[in-house]
């Protein structure tokens, strides 16, 4: 590796400078994306050019599989269009459906190969230790061998963006794209390689090829959006880490398991609260932070991508939560996983079955039997979210929480009302809109527990800790091993204090964005606020050398 | 109409980013940035006219709290100045030469040889000295010669905008902020009043058993020895008048192998035909007292920097002809600034040590130049 290319580096906005002034420099308007597409190749090569093989691979099998399904299915229509008057209703039929089994046999193939890419480097020790465990119990010997694997960068995000694609070109919402080049620039595309968000390609793909002239307007304001990421990333997510870390100590290196274990279990449940609610500013502006840069970015060339964030602290369910929170994720889910099982013939049928049975004729049963597909398709759902978070029995259970709150308030949502009508609350008040906010956000911190503590075993020692051993005192005996020092308290709060502010007045002007707002107001305001943010970012931040500078959270997906 | 906005566009675009520029160049250059005693010290080197001192001494801290600039033109009537950072390595010596060839031709230049003693070639590239030396010299050739020489190719854009490493001092508030008004102080005046001493008042803080010098030699760590001889070989080439030294220490049991390791050095230095003066053997001809005239077992206190130095001025201007240039104007007038701001810090660190009984570290700032005028 020449140099280190991270989204939060100089060398990184030196390299985008670089590719903007080619980009907008380039002669030839028809091939301006190759631009893109020579950038990104660059920057996956210099960030890891050992997993290159494995983007190509992707890139391949997906171009040749959708041009495949594609052939199939053009093929499969000249036919049918050839043999109309000669082939009867049912003919046409059945081969309409053999057909769609080839279809679907063929897009199963690029599914089962790339999934089981990253399934393989992802979750195999993850099995293999579980499989372990499994046969030590019943007395058995065997052991499966433990491999030092490495996951490529962004494998999660630009396996997920591929096989959208091929699921699209199958379910011919999309044509398949001729151009291999083109193609991998879909997959590969910089800003989102690292940490996505997961792009649909009819979203993506028509802004990427297409010739962006310089906007000056656009371009300030996806820097301005860069600025905002790199505030949030470097002020607040890399200042809060450290705490984090020398609570549950990442494993690697020296740091074995049963030390991380040791060291989280040391703290009581008052610090444990604390380390949770910083957990949730820091993945928020982590994540929000590197999101809030690869769409800043993106907006500089002229493409604007799928905002992956909606304020979610502001969330009153956590059904909605999940709308507001990594947002292009849970559009992939729910095109490809929730749909297709809410809507398969097994739980249709059985929710048509239970409707019509005794059960289903009370109120109660009407109502499970009318949401019970959305609602296993929803436990599903998050149990795919969970598992895809780590390779970890806590994130299964990350998984089954979120999961099951969200199943259970489908299923108990007529109980709820009836209680809040009995109550006579005012759904629309602020004291129960606050309320519901709360409320949710403390489910969420729950969830988070499965992410901060090293296990699952410790996550629910933790949830036992915050009733239990909760010690103001103990708190400040245990501060000073926080890494935490009074300046960076204050950085994060003040931090945390700006980006609650700029929510509220977004949450309060849905249409338009805190930017648009910015260049009505005079120069010297904008000038000035674009000062302190940058100086803020030099002074303020966490970089260089003598720093801790933490990868993005979802950086290793 | 298009015109007119994109020149005032152009404006508004130049005026901000001068804005941001101008405002990381000053907090770079006063604040955010290696801000010590070694940052004063060579400060006030550069602000010396170019080619105007009879005499610089190049090493580590030993030479600037062991030898006092003021006290010699005061008493010998030549200008000198102590080039020197704390525990300067090898491949700093090399540059701290080069940059005082480049921008003084002193009728001698005398070498400490410190940095050549250690057992562990790896003090070589310890980057927090190496960063005390070359965070401090100014943007230039050698300077950037040696980042791209010494330098791992990751780490050097942090030796060209030292915002990068050290942004992060910004909260260490009271210590920064007394630097950052003394460097500021020095910019105004362009000159350093007490050209670059340093000292603490007081002696051995342990009772430390002084084991006494000896003949025997320990060959020094080959890496080092390399370094030697590259410095040797580049006085050589370039005509430089230089003699080596070794300043006085207080050699205890765990010190001793340097001691002998000095013996081997000067035995080197003198294979080049340049003079060696081992001034830790014979400390008892420069006067010393080992058991009042040491702040620490490597650094001479008041009471030794006035031996030292009457010593070390009456050899250059004895056995090597050093005799001060007349001088004039305001260059006559900061020096003799600086023969008066040293005896008023004599007599300051004498009334803390011996009528307050005070330990101090004494540096060039704004509160210590304020107390000293009493004095």
């Amino acid at each position: 590796m020449i140099f280190k290319i991270s989204y939060t580096s100089l060398n990184f906005i030196l390299f985008v400078l670089a590719t903007m002034l080619v980009y907008f420099c380039f002669p030839a308007k028809k091939y301006k994306w190759t631009v893109l597409l020579a950038a990104s190749v660059f920057f996956y090569a210099v960030a890891g050019y050992v997993y290159a093989a494995f983007i190509l691979f992707t890139s391949l099998s997906t171009y040749l599989i959708a041009l495949w399904i594609e052939k199939v299915s053009t093929a499969s229509k000249a036919l049918l269009k050839a043999k109309k008057k000669e082939w009867d209703r049912d003919r046409k039929k059945a081969y309409k459906n053999r057909i769609k089994i080839r279809k679907r046999w063929i897009m199963t193939l690029a599914l089962v190969m790339n999934f089981g890419i990253l399934a393989f480097l992802k979750y195999y020790n993850f099995f293999s230790g579980s499989l372990n465990d499994m046969l030590g119990v019943f007395g058995i010997g065997f052991s499966a061998p433990t491999l030092k694997l490495f996951l490529p960068l962004g494998i999660s995000f630009y396996t997920f963006q591929s096989m959208g694609y091929i699921v699209d070109v199958y379910r011919e919402k999309t044509p398949a794209q001729k151009n291999p080049l083109k193609l991998l620039l879909f997959v590969s595309f910089f800003p989102q390689i690292v940490q996505g968000p997961i792009s649909i390609y009819d979203q993506l793909a028509v802004q990427l090829y297409e010739p962006h002239e310089f906007d000056f307007t656009r371009v300030k304001h996806g820097m301005e959006l860069v600025l905002w990421g790199f505030m949030k990333k470097l002020i607040i997510a890399d200042r809060a880490v450290a705490a984090i870390n020398a609570v549950s100590p990442p494993i690697g290196g020296e740091i074995t398991f049963s030390d991380a274990v040791s060291t989280y279990s040391s703290y009581n449940g008052t610090t444990l609260t604390f380390i949770i609610l910083l957990y949730a500013v820091q993945l928020y502006a982590d994540f929000s932070g590197g999101i809030d840069i690869s769409r800043g970015v993106a907006q500089i060339f002229g493409i604007d991508m799928i905002d992956n964030f909606k304020r979610p602290y502001f969330s009153k369910s956590i059904n909605e939560y999940w709308r507001r929170w990594h947002i292009s994720l849970g559009a992939w889910m729910k095109n490809y996983i929730f749909y297709p099982i809410a809507m398969s013939n097994v739980f249709l049928t059985a929710s048509k079955k239970m409707k019509n049975s005794r059960f289903g004729k009370t109120s109660a049963g009407a109502h499970i039997a009318k949401v019970l597909p959305t609602s296993f398709a929803s436990l599903v759902v998050f149990l795919v979210v969970g598992v895809w978070h780590g390779a970890n029995w806590k994130y299964v259970m990350f998984g089954v929480w979120n999961g099951g709150i969200i199943m259970l308030s489908i299923l108990m949502q007529p109980l709820f009302d009836s209680w809040t009508d009995k109550l006579h609350l005012k759904r629309e008040s602020f004291g129960f809109r606050l309320f519901q906010m709360v409320r949710t956000f403390i489910v969420v911190l729950v969830g988070y527990v499965f992410d901060v503590a090293p296990d699952m075993q410790q996550a629910f020692v933790t949830i036992g800790k915050f009733f239990t051993a909760q010690s103001f005192s103990g708190f400040f005996a245990q501060f000073s091993t926080l890494n935490l020092y009074g300046s960076d308290c204050l950085l994060i709060a003040l931090g945390t204090l700006t980006i609650w502010i700029t929510s509220l007045i977004q949450e309060k002007h849905p249409d338009t964005d805190i930017r648009t707002m910015l260049d009505k107001k005079p120069f010297f305001l904008r000038a000035a606020l674009l000062y302190i943010g940058v100086m803020s970012v030099i002074v303020f931040g966490v970089y260089g050398s003598g720093c801790n500078i933490a990868d993005f959270v979802y950086g290793g997906f | 109409m298009k015109k007119k906005l994109y020149l005032t566009r152009t404006a508004k675009l130049s005026c901000f980013f001068l804005a941001i520029i101008l405002t990381v160049g000053f907090l770079q250059d006063f604040y955010l940035r290696n801000l010590d005693q070694n940052t004063i010290h060579l400060d006030g080197y550069y602000y010396e006219k170019e080619d105007s001192l009879d005499v610089v001494l190049l090493g580590a801290s030993e030479v600037y709290t062991g030898f006092s600039s003021g006290m010699a033109y005061d008493k010998y009537g030549f200008t000198s100045y102590p080039y020197a950072t704390e525990s300067i390595t090898a491949d700093g010596m090399m540059l701290a030469l080069k940059e005082i060839v480049r921008t003084q031709k002193p009728q001698m230049i005398l070498i400490e040889i410190n940095s050549y003693l250690y057992g562990n070639f790896e003090k070589n590239q310890d980057n927090v000295n190496v960063r005390k030396l070359v965070d401090n010299i100014p943007l230039g050739k050698n300077k950037i010669n040696f980042i791209s020489k010494f330098i791992p190719a990751d780490m050097q854009i942090e030796y060209y905008m030292p915002i990068i490493k050290y942004h992060s001092l910004w909260s260490n508030l009271p210590e920064q902020a007394r630097r950052m008004v003394s460097k500021l102080q020095m910019t105004f005046h362009h000159n350093s009043v007490l050209k670059g001493y340093h000292t603490v008042t007081g002696g051995l803080e342990k009772d430390f058993a002084f084991v006494e010098p000896s003949d025997k030699k320990t060959a020094l760590n080959p890496g080092f020895e390399e370094k030697l001889r590259e410095l040797l070989t580049y006085c050589k080439e370039n005509d430089l008048n230089v003699a080596f030294m070794r300043t006085p220490h207080y050699i205890i049991s765990d010190t001793f192998t340097r001691s002998k390791r000095t013996n081997a050095a000067a035995e080197i230095i003198e294979s080049y035909g340049y003079d060696f003066i081992n001034l830790e053997k014979d400390y008892k001809a420069v006067g010393i007292e080992p058991s009042t005239d040491f702040y620490d077992i490597d650094h001479l206190n008041i009471y030794g920097t006035d031996k030292l130095t009457d010593y070390l001025c009456t050899l250059l201007q004895n056995k090597y002809g050093v005799k001060g240039k007349p001088l004039s104007g305001k260059v006559k007038e900061r020096w003799e600034e600086a023969a008066t701001g040293f005896n008023q810090l004599r007599r300051y660190c004498l009334d803390l040590m011996e009528v307050q009984h005070k330990r101090m570290s004494i540096e060039e700032d704004t509160a210590t130049l304020a107390m000293i005028k009493k004095y």
